[in-house]
């Protein structure tokens, strides 16, 4: 309990950091604008206006999956830079637990683009919020979005073992947005795309809330596998992190100086 | 009596470079211990290693008898640091940054809560309650991590040029929690290449050259009836290093 209790508060007062960045804000509300503005008039040129909705929600998750990616890709070195990473590595605590609780704040400010994207919509383009699983929606979000921390961690941990990191989260977020169904349907991807979809958890986090929102299928089954792949990562994460602090701290690397 | 922090034979080498050989240290319990040294001299690194932050090729730390490296989270309930620098979570208030850390250090909520109250009163940071870190002055901001060092209680305090670009009254705020903490019964690790500062402040000192103790003890020992400027610069090389003008600007 204390441990949830730790992760609740730390993730909380990341948010309230993260959220104090007028910059970060700016992008979160207005990027959202010009997906949704694409996903809209391409469904309207292929004539499927009823899938608008669809559209809206799969660019909010999309814009969630660039929160993390880049926020927690770069958790690391953002604590590095800011000269935060040793004041978090002399408490007393395991390494994965002091970061967590910011991969999982990207991915909740990652949120901020799901509800601006629907407000877009809703104020822009007239698509109503009409959701066919309103329970199963307001669990699905959270749910993924916790999924997605969790992915996160994996992602801190491991990029910040490799050179040019930076390089790496842009090469990533056109492919996951395509191969996780949240771009185009999966059905029009080539069949070889389907076994990496399947293996991660912004498939499945996608699905669901697509799922809840459409109506077109069981919710739980996909936020089940996506929670179930996502606790996988948590582990791996918290395993490569628990290595990456033994090396910083006999490299001397905890600080930038 | 334990020794407060007891440094024994820590060494530390990046590449090609020696930075802390085999470096032996006793800080006596209750004392105010200043570390001095030039800028590269290996104060930071052999304090990093001291606390925990920087793994040693070679040697022991302990903090009241608690291993670094093999008792970690006895050892780092003991004691609270101040890294040099002015670092901290920009875009959270005072409080919050106090909160975040009490978190981390396990303890109860209503005692984070009555202790960053008296911690912000006492360091007179009370005033900006709302103000982001990332708003804060110089002065401030050392405040701030001070109260982050003290926060969990800690019987030692290592701090890493405290006083560095603080204004004179912050800086007398500073010291008189200092003393305070001393007096308390508590043990501080300073280090600073001022030497008026250590000489005004603390009571034991030791003087690092080239990653070794050039030397260490009492302060009055040490300074041996000179400053201890002038026994610092006659420990660690010549006076002026042979320069004695610049040509362009003499008359």
């Amino acid at each position: 309990m204390r441990l949830v209790r730790l992760v609740a508060r730390g993730t909380l007062l990341h948010v309230k950091q993260m959220s104090r960045s007028q910059f970060e804000i700016a992008t979160a509300l207005f990027v959202p604008l010009v997906q949704a503005t694409l996903a809209v008039y391409l469904f309207r040129a292929g004539s499927e206006p009823h899938r608008m909705l669809e559209a809206a929600v799969g660019a909010g998750m999309m814009a969630v999956w660039t929160s993390v990616l880049f926020g927690s890709g770069g958790a690391i070195q953002m604590q590095r830079w800011q000269g935060t990473l040793e004041m978090l590595m002399l408490s007393p605590r395991p390494p994965a637990l002091l970061i967590f609780p910011i991969t999982l704040a990207t991915a909740v400010t990652g949120t901020y683009a799901m509800v601006a994207t629907l407000l877009w919509g809703g104020l822009v383009y007239r698509i109503p919020l009409d959701i066919a699983h309103p329970l199963a929606f307001v669990v699905s979000v959270p749910a993924a979005i916790l999924g997605l921390g969790m992915f996160g961690l994996l992602l801190a941990s491991t990029f910040v073992l490799v050179p040019n990191a930076n390089a790496v989260n842009n090469a990533l977020e056109y492919p996951v947005w395509l191969v996780s169904g949240m771009l185009v349907p999966i059905t029009v991807l080539p069949g070889w795309t389907g076994p990496i979809g399947a293996a991660l958890p912004t498939t499945w986090a996608a699905r669901a809330v697509r799922e809840s929102v459409t109506g077109a299928g069981p919710v739980w089954p996909s936020l089940g596998i996506c929670l179930a792949i996502s606790a996988a990562c948590l582990v791996a994460g918290a395993a490569v992190m628990s290595y990456v602090e033994r090396r910083a701290r006999a490299n001397a690397t905890l600080a930038l100086a | 009596m334990t020794a407060a922090l007891e440094i024994d034979g820590l060494t530390k080498r990046f590449g090609d470079t020696l930075a802390v050989d085999a470096i032996d240290l006793v800080v006596p319990q209750g004392s105010f211990y200043g570390l001095v040294g030039q800028n590269g001299a290996g104060k930071t690194t052999t304090l990093s290693m001291a606390v925990g932050l920087l793994r040693p090729d070679d040697g022991h730390a302990r903090i009241f008898g608690a291993d670094v490296w093999s008792a970690p989270d006895d050892a780092k309930a003991l004691v609270g640091v101040l890294p040099d620098g002015l670092a901290m979570p920009e875009r959270l208030t005072g409080r919050e940054v106090l909160t975040y850390l009490g978190l981390l250090r396990g303890l109860p909520r209503d005692v984070v809560t009555a202790r960053a109250d008296e911690l912000l009163a006492v360091l007179e940071l009370d005033s900006a309650p709302r103000t982001l870190v990332i708003e804060y002055s110089t002065g401030m901001r050392k405040k701030i991590g001070l109260a982050t060092a003290l926060l969990h209680a800690p019987r030692l305090l290592v701090l890493d040029e405290p006083f560095e670009a603080v204004d004179p009254v912050s800086a007398a705020t500073i010291k008189t929690i200092l003393r305070g903490f001393v007096v308390g019964g508590g043990s501080i690790v300073l280090s600073s290449h001022v030497m008026a500062l250590v000489e005004q402040l603390c009571d034991h000192v030791a003087v690092i050259d080239g990653g070794r103790v050039a030397a260490a003890g009492p302060l009055d020992e040490v300074r041996g009836g000179r400053s201890l400027e002038d026994t610092f610069v006659a420990l660690v090389g010549d006076e002026d290093g042979g320069v004695k003008e610049l040509s362009w600007l003499s008359r």
